[in-house]
């Protein structure tokens, strides 16, 4: 019985680590637990970034009315949310100019067509009226696809024909989120020194941001191999320390359990009695399983923060454009 | 009656409302050129009117919840009550042919006048499980004898609204529970699932493995009787009631759609 048992448990577990499986497997016996009621006690929603858009728009390419007689019109939509509208009227057949492209951007860039949004931005000449905006959306454009770098080099290095000094603070604050964005606290520290805190327009921003940089560059971060040495010593204490305290509830109690049934098995039928193999073997599963989750958790955790903050910070690269261009 | 009303409406606006022409073009163009009658008019008939025909144009590319969300726009207040009425009826149709029965039944009893549509305020009301009132609207869509019994047919296979205590209570005995829900293959695996665990766990007891039997019976009955078996039974019934409820609206649709009614689509 034993050896038919033995031989059972080394073919599967051969066959998943053979298919590359193992950290699936090692993650089995977390997820049941993490899954039970009292593992989900505390749980947390992670912020959902929607994808960028890829799908091309192609545009008419040119007409004989000027789309400039439309402006009002088309800010009156956008203020509406008249999306729909919105979309039709970009699409008619215009002369090409620099206020079409800004307009044509700025529907992208509400779509999340980032790539086409920032080719759109990129096409209005920086001496334009819709200049400065442009190559400010083009930066937030940049950032919410992902590419900080780009976002940052293309900051430093704006047209030659761009006069900054209006918007210098502006300039500031995107620098200050992209260096956050890029976790570089030398770049973060010179950009915010430029901070004043009294433009209402940029204030809230300029604060977000400051809030996000002190938790970033000052508290210290959980550690994963902390999380996964508490959980050794005290299975479901990595957990808690990873701030799910449901999940190490329950990662204790199924552990604590299962090492109580391998002992009264083990004290009363012996160490190869097949229930006290198969108790144990179940025990080991959850107690290893643990340690893995506990450390994949700090992890997820700490990515997860990441995460959240970056969409904060972008959203605050974003949110002063509309008044500083009002 | 409704595909009358809405044809009307279409050719009022169309004639009356701005004195613009409207050439035959994209609907979506066709809307933009209504909402551009929104932007610049400041008279209320005029912006009703508009958005009147703005929905109808959304409504034939489809964009139903566009076409509700225009006759949102609506300001309800300026309107006479046969206006009011229109722009219930229309709201009450995108609602439903947007996905929402909920919402269009509420429009549709809002606007005084439901039973003027019965096919539609039939299959709302068999939404809302309302049985009872919707099989009388479906009869007064009836011509024939044999039409009345076939809808009658129809009802006597109607749903049952399953609860979420009562599936619960049941699934205290396995397979009561998945019965309840109508799932009787899933409930006899559960119920083996469940008659090996309390045969093992009892099996423990008797042995004298206290901690075995209380201890890992209670983990495995936690797997097999509470989330295998109660937890999951309580969380399918919103699902089991919506896919019932749709398939039984769906063949009320196409039933009475059948029976030589306008049918329930605008276009």
């Amino acid at each position: 019985m034993r050896r038919f048992f033995t031989a059972a448990l080394f073919l599967l577990l051969s066959s998943f680590i053979s298919r590359g499986q193992a950290p699936g497997l090692l993650g089995l016996p977390d997820r049941i637990m993490s899954s039970s009621r009292i593992g989900r006690v505390s749980a947390r929603q992670s912020i959902e970034v929607p994808p960028e858009d890829t799908v091309r728009i192609d545009f008419p390419a040119g007409g004989t009315e000027w789309v400039s007689v439309d402006y009002d019109f088309f800010k009156y939509l956008l203020e509406n949310d008249l999306r729909q509208d919105v979309r039709t009227l970009v699409k008619g057949c215009y002369v090409p100019s620099d206020t079409l492209d800004y307009m044509r951007a700025q529907v992208l860039f509400s779509d999340r067509k980032l790539t086409q949004a920032t080719e759109y931005f990129s096409r209005v000449p920086a001496n334009s009226v819709f200049g400065p905006e442009s190559f400010h959306y083009r930066v937030v454009s940049l950032a919410s696809a992902g590419h900080y770098h780009s976002a940052a080099a293309l900051l430093a290095n704006p047209p030659a024909t761009y006069d900054r000094r209006p918007y210098s603070e502006l300039f500031a604050l995107q620098e200050a989120g992209l260096a956050l964005l890029e976790s570089d606290k030398d770049q973060w520290l010179r950009s915010s020194s430029a901070f004043t805190y009294s433009d209402y327009t940029l204030s809230g921003s300029e604060q977000v941001l400051s809030e996000i940089a002190r938790d970033r560059f000052e508290s210290g971060r959980k550690s994963a191999a902390v999380a996964a040495l508490a959980s050794a010593l005290l299975p479901g204490a990595g957990k808690v320390y990873a701030g799910r305290v449901g999940e190490g509830v329950a990662a204790f109690l199924t552990v604590g359990s299962l090492g109580a049934v391998t002992a009264e098995n083990w004290s009363r039928h012996g160490a190869r009695d097949w229930r006290t193999i198969l108790a144990g073997s179940l025990c080991a599963a959850f107690y290893i399983g643990n340690i893995y989750g506990s450390y994949m958790s700090v992890s997820i955790e700490n990515d997860e923060r990441v995460k959240s903050q970056n969409a904060v910070i972008v959203y605050h690269l974003h949110l002063p454009l509309r008044s500083v261009f009002r | 009656m409704r595909l009358l009303f809405i044809i009307f409406t279409f050719l009022f606006v169309q004639f009356s409302a701005s004195g613009q022409e409207v050439p035959d073009e994209n609907p979506l163009e066709e809307a933009l050129r209504w909402e551009r009658v929104v932007y610049r008019s400041n008279d209320p008939d005029t912006l009703f009117r508009a958005l009147q025909a703005k929905a109808i144009c959304y409504a034939k590319a489809s964009l139903y919840s566009e076409a509700l969300r225009t006759m949102e726009r609506v300001k309800m207040y300026l309107l006479d009550p046969d206006e009011a009425w229109e722009v219930l009826v229309m709201k009450a149709f995108y609602a439903k042919l947007s996905g929402d029965p909920g919402a269009a039944l509420g429009y549709l009893e809002e606007s005084g006048d439901a039973g003027s549509y019965p096919e539609l305020y039939s299959v709302l009301l068999a939404a809302a499980w309302r049985f009872d009132e919707s099989l009388e609207q479906a009869l007064s869509v009836a011509s024939t004898e044999e039409e009345a019994a076939a809808i009658r047919e129809l009802f006597r296979k109607a749903p049952r609204l399953r609860k979420e205590n009562t599936a619960a209570a049941w699934s205290f005995l396995p397979p009561g529970g998945q019965i309840y829900l109508g799932k009787p293959a899933a409930g006899l695996l559960s119920m083996m699932l469940n008659a090996g665990a309390a045969a093992l766990t009892a099996y423990e007891l008797i042995q004298g493995d206290w901690v075995t039997g209380l201890l890992g019976g209670g983990l495995l009955l936690n797997e097999t009787f509470f989330k295998g078996n109660m937890v999951k039974n309580v969380q399918s019934v919103s699902s089991v009631n919506k896919l019932s409820i749709e398939a039984f609206t769906a063949s009320l649709d196409s039933l009475l759609m059948s029976m030589g009614s306008s049918g329930l689509k605008l276009d």
